[in-house]
């Protein structure tokens, strides 16, 4: 299978402090590959590595065969990222964010809108300044905004994160879907559910270090889990 | 293509901000009208010995002596308004709404009719203990020994003695040499309002550069605290891009700025020619034709001036950029910015109040021009004084500075230093160590 995202050994420190330490996973093209691991565990540290907005201190990440560092520029290229605290310009409409993406992006402006549209089920709202929008709605229209890049890997650090059940729902279904069309997913969640029924394979981390590898139901079958919840507090050692 | 969705971008958040519209924009058309009227009113208390102002006189003498000192004061152009004879000087003055009673006592054209020295009381009414007021009282009674001595002498030349040669055997006529110009009758009235030009461009620039700075530090630390920052970082743009598009949004606020200020200051200008065309000396230049003449704006001025203005703002912009960049929240970043460009504007200001660069030592002269600021002011001065080529080189100075200040900002952005570097203030420092210990 053709690889993604290759991330070897790294290391990030901030100060003293190391925040991942030698961390190596791979994604295969087209996977939809699950980062999950408790609050501080350095989730977003290793995606903001990946995503070219950080440097590892040691170590590498190449994203389909490119540098994160040396080729940061032709990587962003490839990907688009949405942090799971990100905010919206809140003197822009809807509209105007996703016309400005497109110009960003070279895509037709009344294609990206009529995709925004359908990913985000804002409707008329989305004609309405971002700055009035709910979380909720501030959610989906960056959700839309990352995937109308068109991106080769699309990382979202938790993108159902603030979503009501029903739209958390069908934006895991927008996922699914862009991820049948070859789109490749790096996402984090502290969903389980939304973690299985999403990804094709997982890796745990704690501490800054990658603690298990694999398919949730293989991880889950060796472990003697239930669900991806039991497994993780096996792995964390009951739950400390 | 992606550079000018950015532009377009920067504008459209930069013009969704309603402090950025008020500041920067409707702020100098406002502040100089403003300033105007204020200078004005300002003035107003000093100008009562000015032509047109009302003065209540009590003769109580009613003799030839007293008429002579009336019909004198008259032609100066103050106007006289008879007080009723009974009553409290106090009580007069509030009556007759006037800030001046003259009372000539009974006996004043006999004391004089016989070579004894009389007497004139004044009652000036003060509103407020002001530099303005005092100056009024000052004029008054500079008229009176004026007044005084012109009597003393008509009654000894009536006598055939002419006693204003013994009491002046030499006059003085002034005159005032500036920038090879050859300035007849000038007063310190006549150049009061030329002064306030002088202190108006400087203030005004100076307010203008502390709202713009805070407003670009807002645009950059906005990114962070509205944490749209790092979707911006990751697309697919050169950092050096992000940045330029920033300024350039920034820049073309600061020239629609420049514009309105331009607009404003033309507004200020205009005011206070038409209200200073009437004569204060004695034959002497009115403040218009003073004014007209230290400052001739050309075309070539007003170009000058407008791109000072705008090199001026772009330079604050870059320091409120920087600012933006250190901080980690919109209230950090306009703090810092405020507190740098305090640092940056308030010497060379209050420098340029005091007599200039010119009036220092060499060591502190060099550590003054190190400021780029110094040089926006030096710049500002010699184009009032249609010193162009002295403004072009302080200009080029202000540019250079600019331009360093914006490679050092580039180098921040270029990095991870943006996401990872942080300047608190001492403020935030104490509160964290407060909740801490809280």
């Amino acid at each position: 299978m053709a690889v993604a995202v290759e991330a070897e050994s790294v290391w990030k420190f901030f100060g003293e402090k190391a925040a991942l330490k030698g961390v190596s996973f791979r994604v295969g093209v087209g996977e939809v590959f699950g980062l999950i691991g408790p609050n501080g565990a350095g989730k977003t540290t290793c995606f903001r590595i990946i995503a070219t907005i950080l440097r590892p201190s040691r170590g590498g990440a190449r994203i389909f065969g490119l540098d994160v560092v040396k080729d940061a520029q032709a990587v962003r290229r490839l990907i688009s990222y949405l942090p799971e605290e990100a905010g919206v310009y809140r003197g822009l409409s809807g509209v105007e964010y996703i016309r400005f993406l497109a110009r960003v992006y070279n895509r037709d402006e009344g294609e990206a809108l009529r995709e925004a549209e359908e990913v985000s089920g804002l409707g008329e709202a989305l004609r309405a300044r971002m700055g009035s929008y709910s979380l909720g709605m501030r959610r989906r229209i960056l959700l839309a905004g990352t995937l109308i890049a068109r991106p080769r890997l699309a990382i979202l650090d938790e993108p159902t994160a603030g979503l009501d059940v029903m739209h958390a729902v069908y934006v895991r279904g927008v996922i699914r879907k862009y991820s049948r069309q070859g789109m490749t997913f790096l996402i984090s969640s502290h969903n389980m559910l939304e973690v299985e029924y999403l990804c094709d394979r997982i890796a745990f981390i704690d501490g800054g270090v990658i603690i298990a590898e694999g398919e949730p139901k293989s991880l889950m079958e060796r472990a003697g889990a239930e669900n991806l919840e039991e497994l993780f507090l096996s792995l964390r050692g009951g739950g400390r | 293509m992606s550079f000018s969705a950015l532009v377009w971008k920067e504008l459209r958040e930069l013009l969704a901000e309603k402090t950025i519209l008020i500041g920067v924009l409707l702020m100098p058309l406002i502040l100089f009208p403003l300033l105007g009227f204020t200078m004005s009113a300002g003035s107003s208390a000093a100008g009562r010995a000015q032509p047109g102002y009302e003065v209540a006189v009590l003769d109580r003498d009613g003799g030839w002596a007293s008429h002579e000192l009336l019909e004198t004061l008259g032609r100066t152009g103050v106007r006289l308004k008879p007080a009723p004879s009974g009553g409290d000087p106090r009580e007069i003055l509030e009556g007759l709404d006037s800030g001046l009673l003259i009372i000539i006592p009974e006996g004043f054209s006999l004391n004089i009719t016989n070579y004894r020295q009389a007497l004139v009381q004044l009652y000036y009414r003060l509103e407020r203990l002001s530099i303005s007021e005092l100056q009024g009282l000052s004029n008054f009674l500079a008229l009176f020994h004026r007044l005084s001595a012109n009597l003393g002498e008509r009654l000894a030349s009536s006598d055939g003695i002419d006693v204003s040669f013994y009491k002046s055997p030499f006059t003085v006529s002034e005159f005032i040499v500036y920038q090879g110009q050859v300035l007849g009758g000038v007063s310190t009235a006549v150049l009061q309002p030329v002064l306030y030009l002088s202190l108006i461009i400087p203030l005004g620039i100076f307010i203008l550069a502390v709202t713009a700075g805070s407003v670009s530090a807002t645009s950059i630390a906005l990114e962070k605290e509205a944490k749209t920052l790092e979707i911006l970082l990751t697309l697919p743009i050169h950092r050096l891009k992000l940045l330029a598009a920033k300024l350039l949004g920034s820049v073309i606020l600061a020239a629609l700025g420049g514009a309105s200020f331009m607009i404003g200051f033309l507004l200020y200008f205009r005011g206070m020619i038409s209200t200073m065309r009437q004569p204060l000396g004695d034959g002497g230049q009115t403040s218009a034709e003073m004014l007209a003449t230290v400052y001739s704006l050309s075309a070539p001025v007003l170009i000058l001036l407008g791109l000072i203005v705008i090199i001026s703002l772009a330079l604050t912009l870059a320091v409120g950029i920087l600012a933006g960049i250190l901080a980690g929240d919109v209230r950090g970043g306009q703090q810092l910015a405020s507190l740098l460009l305090a640092l940056l504007f308030l010497p060379p200001f209050i420098l340029q109040l005091l007599g200039g660069v010119g009036a220092l030592d060499s060591a502190s002269r060099t550590i003054m021009l190190l400021n780029p600021v110094t040089h926006v002011f030096l710049a500002l001065e010699s184009v009032t004084s249609s010193d162009l080529p002295a403004a072009i080189t302080h200009m080029l100075v202000t540019l250079a500075c600019l331009v360093l200040l914006l490679s050092v900002a580039a180098w921040i952005f270029s990095g991870e230093r943006l996401i990872s570097l942080r300047v608190r203030l001492v403020r935030k420092g104490v509160l964290d160590t407060a909740r801490r210990a809280g």
